[in-house]
């Protein structure tokens, strides 16, 4: 087991590696970079610039390559530069932005549990009859609707009918816990929507999976009746694959809720990065995307190590 | 075919720098030679090497030490590419007919496949021709040809495992335990069927199985496994008229005869213990830690593979003594 | 064929996605035949006094107008266009790096795999949206580019589910009796490997084509996607259909609804093949109806009960 756990953690380093060396070529094959961005919005304010300096006092003027390794060198030692345009570092921009999107994804993961699980084992016992096939028809739309659309759609016809909208200034948990989840209401629902839909599917085909193995039949050949065996054998068996399932999917809900924390003007990770990257912010987009796929590697190393660990059968490798 | 003093160790490695910590000696210096045409057959426990040497004679496997000379030719550390030519000659034969046929595959494609491989006829008809002849040679009907491996038996697709390796024309034949997974009745089949091919087309086999009668069967000569170093060796009939190593006394013992007079009326040879780790295999003789008759040299000093005459190898103290 | 069959006869539903998804592409390839007003130099007649026009209130215009006055089915139809376009090209693309990636990783295996497979971790542990962003910033706006911001990211991290397929297939006793009679890496890859994971590759493909309309659709909301012109179901909701909600709710309402049902369409069709083709789920061997089960119990506790009521009487 140990021994597993060391194998995957040192296996994350050339994958960390790669997600920078991916990245970084990504954004310096971006056109347009941060010194023209800044030579334009200084000229037009009316200050005289020259290029060159603006361009060595970000560490533009070196080679790419030398500019990578500085860069990685920097944050191997935690140390992930200073934003271009914000008077700040990356490192506190990220610790700023990033509980506010894993409150997001949270949420969200609450929100979709709260309907996918009951919903699932309701069409798992229900299995082809017409309510099977309603929830299950219900849920595909809900994959199917487009968030930013309905999102657009419940931020502006409440407002128009009933005069009601969400609020639009970010406040911390800490500082005003009610406002604060007022706000992440809304998006969190509609994002829990299209998640809902796919973990509902899930657990009902896990569930119905489970009720084909051989100890089910023994427990119904027992005696035992449709709702023990449902709940005694065949849901908590066929929970663990369910979990890896939500597992792999927080990284798509911190990181793929860009849309819901523009639409709702929710200062995450998301919008951090549409910005920066509309302004060719280097640092700060190397950075949060980086910091990301660490947590996403990390999330999964946990549900990879757990799913082991609950699931004897599992050798590890 | 002659293989002289073959060794398959295979490492076992320890940490994540993939130390050497020791090996399994799957096969520990084996020498036999098969007769052209003629059948030696490979009895012997599971995990005692046999279907390891069956797969190093076919070079599957990079050889630790020692030769194996067929025809001439000397294929230990082969390049991949001749050996590949040379599976036209060596053919095998393994053990699950429900896992070696491409369930996508119709049995004319199976059995083709060789062919298209190695070009060896060309013309789609003169493919379906030889196709037919050889569903033909192994009894079944050549109307077949067009169906899928779900649609026959264990013992069908063992012929038809058959026919696709006999499709290469091979001159020498490994079968791997082919009728360990079939019913009484079809081994019989099966065996019958490859003894019959022998005499027809002068096939030499290797045939590795746990099934002394079955081997005893089609087997000319017969060599005892036992912890990778065969215990003994010599002609079918001499080996289970006179056995003389204890292992094989034992093996033969345990057999069951189909008398029951004389099956209940002879001494049985009970094997206490399990087969040891061939990771760290016993000092002195590999038998020793279950051998009724061990005595202190066995434990200290390996026997010696010698004829005792008649044709007859054996590799123990006791039996050399005599 | 025995699969459309199946499809039609088994999965009712997933027949009728199909049908509706051979309507999109269907008007998608006849656009120009169908639309009641084609497009003149790659823009689409415009009129100030025909501008806003509500749906089903004017025959020439079915459903109604935008503010340039273009008529707005003519529109959607154009955009089903661009949906359709994207949809076949990304699904072929990233299938394709699929199948290369997973089969060549699975057959090689040792360093190759190694390499490969830390490329395609790194690749999958990137959040799809953010790779998406970056792929678009650098490439700019195009319907080209999107197909490849939207395949590649999917091809690579899609083939380690290709690749454990594979490795199964190529550890089966066939392709072992494959290497038996002498056949290549290459030789078992092409005739034994790909064609045994096929269904999984048409899982996958049925199961992609839906997430790409939505992709598409998101990525315009953010500013980037097609490039300025192209009609795009995603780019009229986020243009105009924002802006004039309150005046002109059909602009937003009619494309969504359209990304809602072409999405819709898609997942259901992939579901249905899914189930048709994963044996997992088929009524096989294996398969086992516990309502049909649940059925027979009752029924012999019934029949018991009745045996056992005369003997109580006795």
């Amino acid at each position: 087991m140990g021994k597993y756990v060391l194998k995957r953690v040192l296996l994350l380093i050339p994958t960390i590696f790669l997600v920078c060396l991916i990245v970084f070529a990504l954004m310096r094959a971006v056109p347009g970079d941060a010194v023209d961005s800044i030579v334009t919005r200084m000229t037009q304010s009316g200050q005289t610039v020259d290029a060159d300096a603006v361009r060595h006092k970000l560490g533009l003027d070196v080679p790419a390559a030398q500019q990578f390794f500085n860069w990685l060198a920097d944050a191997v030692r935690g140390n992930l530069g200073d934003s271009f345009f914000q008077f700040d570092t990356v490192s506190n921009i990220i610790a700023r932005q990033l509980p506010v999107s894993l409150e997001l994804g949270i949420l969200t993961l609450i929100f979709a549990n709260l309907i996918s699980i009951p919903l699932g084992l309701f069409c798992a016992a229900k299995q082809d009859s017409i309510p099977d096939y309603t929830v299950r028809i219900i849920a595909v739309i809900f994959m199917a609707i487009p968030v930013f659309w309905l999102a657009t759609l419940v931020l502006f016809y409440p407002a128009q009918w009933w005069d009601y909208s969400p609020p639009v200034q970010y406040v911390s948990f800490f500082e005003d816990p009610l406002t604060n989840l007022q706000m992440f209401l809304i998006p969190s629902i509609l994002g829990a929507l299209a998640q809902a839909g796919m973990q509902l599917r899930i657990v009902r085909t896990m569930v119905l999976d489970t009720m084909r193995q051989d100890y089910i039949r023994t427990a119904y050949a027992k005696g035992v009746n449709q709702t023990h065996v449902m709940f005694q054998h065949a849901f908590r068996n066929s929970m663990i694959p369910v979990i890896t399932v939500i597992g792999f999917s927080v990284g798509a809900l911190i990181g793929g809720n860009v849309v819901l924390e523009n639409i709702f003007n929710i200062p995450g990770i998301g919008q951090l990065l549409v910005t920066a990257l509309g302004q060719r912010d280097y640092p700060v987009v190397q950075g949060s995307v980086l910091v990301m796929s660490i947590f996403v590697m990390i999330v999964n190393l946990i549900v990879d190590i757990a799913y082991k660990w609950i699931d004897p059968r599992i050798k590890y490798d | 075919m002659l293989v002289n003093d073959l060794k398959m160790h295979f490492p076992v490695t320890k940490g994540l720098l993939r130390r050497q910590i020791g090996s399994v000696k799957a096969v520990d210096g084996v020498s036999f030679a098969v007769k052209r045409g003629k059948t030696l057959g490979i009895v012997g426990e599971s995990g005692s090497g046999k279907s390891t040497i069956g797969n190093c004679l076919l070079s599957r496997l990079p050889i630790t030490g020692g030769d194996i000379m067929f025809e001439g030719v000397n294929m230990r550390n082969i390049p991949a590419g001749s050996m590949r030519k040379m599976r036209k000659t060596l053919q095998m034969i393994t053990q699950d007919p429900f896992a070696s046929l491409d369930p996508r595959f119709t049995i004319r494609k199976c059995i083709s496949e060789g062919i298209e491989i190695h070009n060896t006829i060309s013309g789609k008809q003169a493919i379906d021709e030889k196709v037919s002849e050889m569903l033909n040679t192994v009894g079944l009907r050549p109307e077949f040809a067009d169906r899928f491996p779900h649609e026959f038996s264990g013992g069908q697709r063992q012929r038809i495992s058959i026919a696709r390796a006999l499709a290469l024309q091979p001159s020498f034949i490994v079968c791997d335990e082919v009728v360990s997974a079939l019913d009484v009745s079809i081994q019989a089949q099966i065996v019958s069927l490859l003894m019959k091919l022998q005499q027809e087309i002068g096939l030499t086999y290797v045939f590795i199985g746990h099934d002394l009668s079955v081997v005893r069967f089609i087997s000319h000569e017969v060599a005892v496994m036992y912890l990778g170093k065969i215990m003994e060796i010599t002609s079918s009939d001499e080996l289970y008229d006179h056995p003389l190593h204890p292992y094989t006394q034992a093996l033969i013992s345990a057999a069951p005869i189909p008398n029951p007079d004389v099956d209940r009326a002879r001494e049985r040879i009970l094997l206490k213990g399990e087969i040891p780790s061939p990771m760290n295999p016993p000092k002195g003789c590999n038998f020793c830690t279950r051998c009724p008759h061990a005595d202190n040299r066995c434990r200290e000093e390996e026997p010696v593979f010698a004829d005792v005459g008649n044709h007859h190898f054996v590799a123990c103290h006791k039996v050399t003594g005599r | 064929m025995t699969l459309l069959k199946d499809l039609f006869q088994k999965k009712t539903l997933g027949g009728i996605c199909l049908v509706i998804l051979i309507i999109f592409l269907l008007l998608a390839i006849f656009a120009d035949v169908i639309v009641p007003t084609p497009m003149v130099d790659g823009s689409l007649s415009k009129s100030v006094k025909d501008s806003l026009i509500a749906p089903f209130t004017n025959w020439s215009h079915p459903l109604g107008t935008d503010r340039l006055g273009q008529d707005l089915l003519s529109y959607m139809i154009y955009g089903a266009r661009t949906s359709v376009i994207l949809c076949v090209c990304c699904t072929i693309l990233s299938t394709i790096m699929q199948l290369v990636i997973g089969v060549l990783s699975a057959v090689f295996g040792g360093w190759f795999d190694l390499i490969v497979q830390r490329v395609v971790d790194a690749v999958g542990c990137i959040p799809m949206m953010l790779l998406l962003l970056l792929m678009m910033s650098m490439m700019g706006n195009g319907i080209p580019q999107l197909i490849i911001a939207l395949a590649v990211p999917s091809g690579i991290a899609g083939s380690r589910m290709v690749r454990s397929a594979a490795i199964s297939v190529k550890d089966s006793g066939y392709c072992n009796n494959s290497d038996l009679l002498g056949g290549t890496a290459i030789w078992k890859s092409v005739k034994h490997v790909v064609p045994n994971i096929m269904p999984l590759i048409i899982i996958n493909a049925a199961g992609s084509l839906g997430s790409v309309v939505m992709m598409e659709a998101s990525m315009n909301f953010l500013g980037y996607g097609v490039s300025a012109g192209t009609p795009s179901w995603g780019a009229l909701i986020t243009g105009q259909g924002r802006e004039m909600l309150f005046k002109a709710p059909w602009l937003c309402i009619v494309p969504g609804l359209a990304i809602t049902i072409l999405t819709f369409s898609a997942c259901m069709f992939g579901d249905a093949i899914r189930d048709l083709l994963d044996p997992r789920l088929k009524g096989g061997v294996g398969s086992y109806n516990t309502k049909k089960l649940d059925k027979i119990l009752r029924k012999l506790d019934a029949s018991s009960a009745k045996k056992n009521k005369p003997n109580a009487a006795a």
